[in-house]
């Protein structure tokens, strides 16, 4: 069996189109990476000038380390009287300060004015507190970020997802039980590569996609190359090569996806650092109702990655064992992908979209959609599960008994 | 060791390509002769169990193939008509390819494969990849890789399309060799190509076996129907054109001896000749023509 998948694999790495599109997809994703650390820019509040690359992320590692602790009543209160004192020296003189640019403000004000005024208006840390804490639109204030939080949450559940779907009750209890589970006060922290690297999972979608394109010749290759005729007559024709060829496609798709996350993820830690993986994911979305770490949400997301990952490339199985063309093949998950990022935008459609592959990846933990049959509740990531999982088990089992059965005529 | 053929059918649609053919093959090698489009490739796709009959069924030694599956495969050594290869492979990656298929392990697969290779005359192509390989290296490949598990049944669909005389003398020696107890089915449209070789011949028209017997008996029906005459150039060429004509031999006085077959004499001077399996050929496919 190990010679069969190893000769399996080598037609897999001779099909010259889907390497390049496993080659490209890799290369926009490293790129990607690479281009969104170097090219950060932010204004230094200590010298109070604007600096980019590596510079940018060790001032935003600084900034965020100076908030970094228990975010406690007290604490909160202290931050939000700092940013408020700040929208009041603003407001003092705002007519003449919203033409100025950072530079001019430094010069005119004092770079004290410009670190205390200016900056913490823009610090997406107070922004993000002054978000969750504002309860209405006359400006009344939670007194803690767990009320806040909590009646964010109660607010949407009342409502509908998007205005469209309602809560039943079973969701509206799931997502209170969920967040229920939330330990407060939250720890604050830095998370620069965590951050990172949930802000760019929707690009893992692209190395699935590039899976498929190389997977499409799996079953097709045999019977357009008309070596159907001389492989299917062979002892180990009927049972053993169509195992062979699920095997070698899932070793290509996991070996490819892990490489590409192990590459990415190496890139962004070994730059950012990995510090702040068991700090709670709401530091980077308060609202959020997962009592997960920011490091088991990047974790969760990449494993469902893999598992969609593998659907995909059993689904490309499936349909490679039915079709007489590579072509369509390789085309269908790329416009059931694509479509659903367009699909994303029709709102009725929404729930159904957020489960295609490249939506998959940027929804999950983000979207608090659920899906609801009688009492039982999926959020986004176990109903992207459950969905990817099942093509893992239904599409093989078909594709190999297709190509079993393949009839030359 | 027989292979039953038992009311044979397959349908595509309305078009019937194999309709009740029944035989029962032994070992040794069986010419399987016709026409483009008489049922031949049809009928070793459902020999080789890869193409499903419309009804009858195939029998190894009293068995159905399609209960035994792989046991029969293991049995098998199928070199199709039209098929293709793994563009990227060098020879020896191939056949240690089908080697492993045909369950054989690392060592012993490469073992075989290199005295396949040698035996085809391409052992020293086996490190240059496929693509870069002439249609006649293509089809000696081919053919290493149905023999390449010592097959009991060979299946042989067209197998020398491509190769040049030399290499189709030594394919029949090869063959001639390997079929003495081996069931060996070999399809052609080249009548040179199981002539010498063949222990039985099978002549299929329109889906249906019309003659079976071995080349002495097969060639004995066009016994009294080959003729010869001495004619001048001209005359051939009205001949060539209204008789079936098998041969014309132009000699240096401008006369040409025509080969004819036909049921009465074609001229007054021609005598009777012995008929060859060519000749059959063209006595029984002029018929068809003529219908």
């Amino acid at each position: 069996m190990g010679t069969l998948i190893r000769y399996e694999l080598k037609k897999i790495l001779c099909n010259r189109a889907g390497m390049v599109a496993c080659a490209c997809a890799y290369l926009l994703l490293v790129g990607i990476t690479v281009a969104n650390i170097l090219t950060a820019g932010i204004w230094d509040t200590q010298t109070g000038t604007y600096v980019t690359g590596m510079r940018a992320q060790e001032v935003i590692r600084h900034m965020e380390q100076g908030h970094a602790g228990v975010l406690d009543d007290a604490r909160v209160a202290a931050d939000m009287a700092t940013y408020d004192e700040a929208q009041a020296r603003w407001a003092a003189d705002a007519e003449r300060l919203g033409g100025m640019s950072g530079q001019q403000i430094i010069d005119e004000y004092g770079i004290e004015f410009w670190r205390e005024v200016d900056r913490v208006r823009s610090d997406v840390y107070y922004l993000r507190l002054d978000s969750i804490l504002t309860l209405d639109d006359k400006g009344a204030r939670a007194s803690s970020l767990q009320e806040g939080a909590e009646t964010l949450t109660d607010h949407m559940l009342s409502g509908s997802y998007l205005e469209y779907f309602p809560y039943s009750d079973a969701e509206q209890g799931y997502w209170k039980a969920k967040a229920a589970q939330i330990s407060w006060p939250l720890e604050y922290g830095y998370a620069g590569a965590w951050n990172t690297i949930s802000s760019y999972l929707s690009f893992y979608g692209f190395v699935v996609l590039a899976t498929c394109i190389a997977l499409s010749g799996m079953f097709t290759g045999e019977y357009r190359d008309r070596t159907a005729a001389i492989v299917l007559p062979t002892l180990r024709g009927r049972q053993a090569l169509p195992r062979a060829k699920v095997a070698a496609s899932f070793a290509f798709a996991t070996v490819y996806y892990w490489l590409s996350v192990a590459s990415t993820a190496g890139i962004v830690l070994a730059a950012l650092g990995p510090e702040g993986a068991s700090l709670p994911y709401q530091v980077f979305d308060f609202q959020s109702p997962y009592p997960l770490t920011v490091g088991q949400v990047c974790g969760l997301v990449i494993l469902l990655g893999w598992l969609v990952s593998l659907g995909c490339t059993a689904f490309t199985l499936l349909l490679s064992s039915r079709m007489r063309s590579t072509m369509p093949v390789a085309v269908v998950p790329l416009a059931i992908a694509f479509l659903g990022v367009f699909a994303e935008l029709i709102v009725p459609l929404t729930k159904v979209a957020h489960l295609t592959p490249l939506n998959a990846f940027d929804d999950s933990f983000v979207a608090m959609a659920s899906y609801a049959v009688g009492p039982l509740v999926l959020d986004l990531p176990s109903a992207a599960a459950l969905l990817y999982g099942t093509l893992l088990l239904t599409c093989v089992p078909i594709a190999t008994r297709s190509f079993t059965r393949h009839q030359v005529a | 060791m027989e292979l039953t053929l038992d009311r044979l059918t397959r349908q595509f649609g309305a078009r019937i390509a194999v309709d009740r053919v029944t035989a029962t093959l032994g070992p040794g090698v069986t010419g399987l002769l016709g026409a483009n489009g008489a049922g031949k490739t049809t009928l070793m796709r459902m020999v080789c169990d890869v193409l499903r009959p419309t009804s009858g069924r195939i029998c190894y030694d009293g068995q159905d193939i399609s209960a035994m599956g792989d046991g029969y495969r293991a049995l098998l050594g199928y070199l199709p008509q039209d098929f293709g290869y793994y563009p990227d492979f060098s020879a020896l990656d191939f056949m240690c390819y089908m080697a492993t298929l045909k369950g054989f392990g690392r060592r012993d697969g490469r073992r075989r494969s290199l005295r396949l290779l040698e035996e085809v005359g391409l052992a020293h192509d086996a490190r240059r990849k496929v693509k870069t390989f002439s249609g006649g290296m293509k089809q000696r490949l081919g053919i290493a890789q149905a023999m390449i598990n010592d097959p009991t049944i060979l299946v042989l669909d067209e197998p020398t399309a491509g190769l040049d005389p030399k290499e189709r003398v030594h394919f029949r020696n090869l063959i001639a060799g390997f079929a003495q107890d081996k069931v060996v089915i070999l399809s052609t449209h080249i009548v040179s190509d199981v002539e010498f070789i063949a222990k039985r011949i099978l002549v299929m028209r329109s889906g249906s076996f019309v003659m079976d017997g071995t080349p002495k008996q097969v060639v004995a029906q066009a016994e009294g129907k080959v003729w010869e005459c001495h004619v001048d150039a001209r005359r051939a060429e009205a001949m060539a054109a209204s008789m079936v004509v098998a041969n014309v031999r132009y000699a240096t006085d401008g006369h040409a001896v025509v080969r004819v077959v036909a049921e009465a004499a074609p001229t007054a001077d021609a005598h009777r000749v012995e008929p060859t399996l060519e000749d059959l050929y063209l006595h029984v496919f002029n018929d068809a023509d003529a219908r």
